[in-house]
């Protein structure tokens, strides 16, 4: 997955758009209901769940998506398998759209 | 009243429900809160009735960008690599460093509150003085928040932010 932090929105690795993140209510990890035996959380608030797209593939998360267009994610700056989209990481020599990787590169 | 009493939290004439709606990567319906970073302009800005929220500029070690340099030896022209993972082409002359990769004129500046400023008001820091770390990515890249809302508590302002990870 590639994710833009200024925009917020988070794409396949081919590119296609799988949701804009948004929170109204700024929920943060900490604060969701754990579930038993599951990676994902729950939404006090809006009693719906978070999904934890750290263990999920590209196209888990975008049949998840279209199947449930309201189902809301979960996604870290440190994540292995999300490359962070910036513009500033082209000043540096490296292809734009290659992103930068999330996770431990080293 | 002393003339800025209100900006110490004596009034409460607009508060916002926090937390709000409001987008995150831009002012939305925030009032804006400029920046002024010389002498100068803090003082103009003091005459034309704003209160200077004076505070030191110093850089954080968190903050950084990483850069190795490679030289072509036969034309002496150089590339910068951002991502060990990919190098640069010619001799690696500057081995990856980690380096920060801001300057500004002064070592202060200065936040220029409006008088009605009142706490608990949410507004948008369209240049931030302290260095908070945007994105914590990998191969070095932890560039510094530019601007960002925060919100009014009487005495500063707290910086509303996630830069570890989002939700929604």
């Amino acid at each position: 997955m590639r994710f833009d932090p200024n925009t917020k929105k988070l794409f396949t690795d081919s590119g296609e758009l799988v949701k804009v993140l948004h929170c109204p209510l700024r929920m943060r990890w900490e604060q969701l209901g754990t579930r038993a035996s599951s990676p994902h959380r729950t939404c006090g608030e809006c009693d719906h769940p978070v999904l934890d797209t750290a263990e999920m593939s590209d196209a888990e998360v975008l049949a998840t998506v279209r199947a449930e267009p309201s189902v809301c994610l979960c996604v870290r700056a440190r994540q292995a398998n999300v490359n962070l989209l910036t513009v500033k990481h082209a000043e540096a020599g490296a292809a734009p759209d290659r992103g930068r990787k999330a996770g431990p590169g080293r | 009243m002393a003339m800025f009493d209100r900006l110490r939290g004596a009034s409460r004439s607009r508060i916002l429900s926090a937390p709000s709606d409001e987008p995150r990567d831009a002012p939305g319906n925030r009032r804006v809160v400029k920046t002024a970073r010389t002498k100068e302009a803090i003082n103009e800005a003091a005459r034309k009735g704003f209160r200077p929220l004076v505070k030191a500029v110093e850089p954080s070690k968190d903050i950084h960008h990483m850069v190795a340099v490679f030289q072509d030896p036969e034309t002496g022209e150089i590339e910068l690599s951002g991502d060990c993972r990919f190098g640069g082409r010619g001799e690696k002359v500057i081995d990856y460093t980690l380096y920060y990769p801001y300057h500004f004129p002064n070592p202060f500046a200065a936040y220029l509150l409006p008088r009605d400023l009142a706490v608990g008001e949410e507004v948008w820091l369209e240049d931030l003085i302290e260095d908070v770390v945007a994105v914590w990515g990998n191969q070095g890249f932890h560039p510094r928040l530019e601007a960002g809302p925060a919100v009014w508590n009487g005495t500063d302002f707290e910086v509303i932010h996630e830069a570890d990870h989002w939700i929604g």
